[in-house]
């Protein structure tokens, strides 16, 4: 396995998979923390009682909810689709790396990428705050708290993709379904979290750590067994199918 | 040439995600406005701005995005491309008829989301007044605003071979399409980058995002004219890419 994933870093050079998600990454910030630098905002910063920092982390919440979905999409698509070209799938098989070895080590390989990609977006979000001029003090834990679920939720998904991309050919089935679930992901964020439940996409609506609350933006818990049940569920699921990839033919 | 495009559309998987991005516009948007009708002023233009928040922003764009993807991607396959060097038509009939392939489909989206927002509207929230055909005149001019966006990505697609890689791009221009129509700093972008043009022209009239603009000769011609304009540069540009760029 671990040769194997080694194998799929190699893979991502050519595919320029860093730069994609160093500019995605950046994207993300600027658009999150763009809000900041507007007079309207810069007035709320010195109030102890506006919460500057979760209104901050609710406006990330909903970029990175309407973003994250299509870059697994892509990154997962890139990663699988190139084994289809010239029996990818077939060469590695030969070499011990069957299907579904090959799928599973390109989530492992993806969500090494995708681990300091997260904690820098969530970094360069914070910055920009401080940048702008926020002065009441940070509260870590729910950004902690965010960063870590919607690096595992990126992970389920990145799941889904791979495997999406290996079993349909045609890679647009892959992210035009990452990008019906941006759109699902973005208004999840709108409505009842007992529906977001409900919904795979809505799970980055659930993950939120700060919530609109009439006025005021305040933070709150997430339910975390719904959170941890989702995972689990995803993980079983893409344990279970990619042992059937492994037995098909093409 | 444009006949053998129009063959490839018809039998291509685009058309369930061609369907499915605008009518999920128009069942958020209705949602959203039978959930929030008190605080909305209402009618047909809240209801309208509804459904384009986040399709103007973000969906439309990455929708064509993969819809001229799609049109490249069997070309990119085995030694198609090679196939495709031998044709003794020119390269500009080419460029123009995978441009106009492309534009059928995102007139259907764009279809859908008219015809859609008006039945939803009319039948399931009963909204007053009469039924706002001007709604249908914002969609004919989102086809021509997305035309440099159809062309751009339509040439990222030929050069890049990928077909994700295209779709990471234009979400990267959306994003910085957003940053330029809501800052001030910024709204020079606007006018000039496809994915703003976008949302500009799906925003017209619309109520929930300031200065869109309306739907008047003065605010429309410009959109227009930079549309046309940009789309031509860009396909002079991709005809010279096919000439000089060595793919493969």
């Amino acid at each position: 396995m671990t040769r194997a994933v080694v194998l799929e870093l190699r893979k991502m050079r050519r595919l320029r998979t860093g730069p994609i998600v160093v500019l995605l990454v950046l994207a993300v910030a600027a658009l999150s923390s763009a809000s900041q630098f507007s007079g309207g905002t810069r007035e709320t910063f010195d109030d102890p009682t506006a919460a500057p920092w979760a209104a901050l982390l609710l406006t990330y919440t909903m970029m990175a909810a309407m973003t994250s979905p299509i870059l697994t999409a892509v990154l997962a698509s890139r990663q699988t689709d190139i084994e289809h070209a010239g029996a990818g799938w077939t060469l590695a098989a030969t070499a011990g790396y069957t299907p579904g070895v090959l799928c599973r080590a390109k989530v492992v390989a993806l969500s090494l990428v995708l681990l300091p990609a997260v904690a820098l977006q969530s970094l360069l979000v914070i910055g920009a705050g401080a940048v702008a001029g926020i002065r009441a003090p940070l509260d870590a834990g729910p950004w902690i708290g965010y960063t870590t679920l919607l690096f595992l939720l990126d992970v389920a998904f990145l799941a889904l993709h791979v495997w999406l991309a290996a079993t349909v050919e045609n890679q647009l089935v892959s992210v035009g379904i990452g990008m019906l679930g941006a759109f699902l992901a973005a208004f999840t964020l709108l409505i009842p979290s007992a529906v977001s439940r409900l919904i795979p996409w809505g799970y980055y609506a659930v993950i939120a750590h700060a919530a609109q609350d009439g006025d005021v933006v305040t933070y709150q818990t997430p339910p975390y067994a719904w959170i941890a049940g989702f995972l689990i569920l995803v993980g079983a699921v893409y344990a279970f199918v990619t042992r059937r990839l492994d037995r098909i033919e093409r | 040439m444009l006949r053998a495009e129009l063959i490839k559309l018809r039998r291509s998987a685009i058309w369930p995600i061609a369907l499915a991005l605008p009518l999920l516009a128009v069942t958020t948007g209705t949602i959203n406005y039978a959930n929030n009708a008190d605080m909305l002023a209402g009618g047909w233009a809240a209801f309208n701005s509804q459904v384009v928040m986040f399709y103007g922003l973000l969906f439309f764009s990455l929708g064509i995005g993969l819809l001229a993807a799609t049109s490249w991607r069997a070309e990119h396959r085995g030694t198609n491309w090679n196939l495709l060097l031998t044709t003794s038509r020119r390269p500009v009939t080419l460029v123009l008829a995978k441009v106009a392939a492309t534009a059928v489909s995102v007139a259907f989206m764009q279809a859908v989301l008219v015809v859609g927002t008006l039945v939803s509207g009319a039948f399931v929230l009963r909204l007053d007044g009469g039924v706002p055909w001007q709604l249908v005149l914002v969609g004919a001019i989102s086809i021509v605003a997305a035309l440099p966006l159809v062309v751009v990505q339509s040439l990222l697609s030929m050069l890049l071979k990928s077909f994700a890689a295209p779709v990471a791009v234009c979400l990267a221009g959306c994003v910085l399409g957003v940053a330029s129509v809501t800052s001030v700093g910024l709204r020079p972008l606007s006018y000039v980058l496809p994915q703003a043009i976008n949302t500009r022209a799906l925003n017209l009239g619309s109520t929930a995002l300031t200065g869109s603009g309306s739907l008047t000769p003065d605010d429309v011609l410009p959109i227009l004219l930079t549309a046309l304009g940009l789309a031509a540069a860009c396909v002079a540009l991709g005809v010279a890419a096919i000439r000089w760029v060595r793919l493969r």
